[in-house]
């Protein structure tokens, strides 16, 4: 059985926040993007925002960091599941995060990514599909096809400011072709 | 009910011992790093380690002691000493070392100071924080996007 992971594309993030909120609602029935289980760091400065949740590492720190052995892995969504059975709240598998992905809730329960049982609720509100879930290799391909994108767009943007004049059209209509080959490869899935 | 609890941020603690001092001062009225519930714990000269009760819930030494001198109170776990009879289980079954014998007939261990924690205020780096817990998420996740934001604003040039 293939591994399903859950991946974001940095460049498509606006830091809109609405995972968060759909997280929240999800989890603990409330809009509160405190008590969500992803959050997306924003700085203005830095042109760009950063989501932040659980990357289900293998051999886990949090899971090695427990006293009671709470952290668990699920063979069937592939994720790592909190026991509350057994957690004493001790904070120990935060400290031990080196992403910052485990928060808490009121109660100081710790809270974290669970992938919704194998189907994430922030990846159905993003609404720029920054977020992406599923097979390992289909999300490697769906990755590439983004960046593919975004680097046809980039020279199509070079090529109209470094040229002058009558020049600018044909440049325009090579990116446009180029552009169009690309479409056409991705409707034949190569 | 929002539950408060002491967190400790590793990376701003200077291993400068004020919380230690200030625990013990604040509690049995000496300098004695002994008597301190508070632990800094160092290896070759670098603090690796800031040990103090986590206050659990469900707690393991509040369902092992046997003579119900341990309670959990609006979050808090709290030694009676009264019915203490220093049995010790407690101590052989946290995790953390968190509860100490303090060599003179009874166990310490951390009470929050009531609400208001001696450490907390001693510290002159702001590595102890007492606050809700849902504070905790902004506290523990400013370390690795920090990282994260100076890659960055390398890459753009700012």
């Amino acid at each position: 059985m293939s591994k399903k992971i859950l991946v974001v594309d940095y460049d498509s993030c606006t830091g809109c926040h609405l995972c968060e909120l759909a997280c929240s609602i999800i989890h603990g029935g409330v809009v509160n993007p405190y008590l969500s289980r992803i959050s997306v760091m924003t700085k203005p400065e830095a042109q760009t925002s950063i989501p932040v949740y659980c990357l289900q590492c293998n051999d886990a720190p949090c899971a090695r960091a427990c006293p009671v052995n709470a952290i668990k892995y699920d063979e069937k969504t592939s994720s790592w599941l909190i026991d509350y059975g057994r957690c004493i709240g001790c904070r120990e598998c935060a400290y031990a995060c080196p992403f910052g992905a485990i928060s808490f809730n009121l109660s100081a329960a710790p809270i974290k990514c669970d992938l919704c049982g194998g189907d994430p609720e922030c990846v159905k509100v993003c609404p720029h599909d920054a977020l992406i879930y599923g097979d390992e290799d289909e999300v490697v391909r769906k990755l590439r096809q983004k960046k593919v994108k975004g680097v046809v767009y980039e020279l199509y943007q070079k090529g109209t400011q470094a040229l002058p004049g009558n020049k600018v059209r044909e440049a325009e209509e090579a990116v446009k072709t180029l552009y169009s080959i690309w479409e056409k490869r991705k409707k034949l899935k190569i | 009910m929002t539950k408060y609890v002491l967190d400790v941020v590793l990376d701003k603690c200077t291993g400068c011992l004020k919380c230690v001092y200030a625990c013990s001062m604040a509690k049995g009225g000496v300098l004695d790093s002994l008597l301190s519930r508070i632990d800094v714990r160092f290896s070759k000269g670098v603090v690796v380690d800031v040990n103090v009760c986590r206050h659990c819930d469900p707690a393991p030494c509040v369902s092992v002691c046997e003579f119900d001198a341990l309670k959990v109170v609006n979050g808090v776990v709290q030694l009676d000493s009264d019915k203490c009879t220093t049995c010790k289980a407690c101590m052989s079954v946290c995790p953390f070392g968190a509860i100490k014998d303090s060599g003179s007939g009874e166990l310490i261990k951390c009470d929050l100071c009531g609400g208001d924690p001696a450490c907390v205020k001693a510290c002159p780096t702001q590595a102890l924080i007492y606050g809700p817990a849902i504070r905790e998420k902004t506290s523990l996740r400013n370390k690795p996007i920090k990282v994260v934001h100076e890659l960055l604003s390398f890459k753009h040039g700012r």
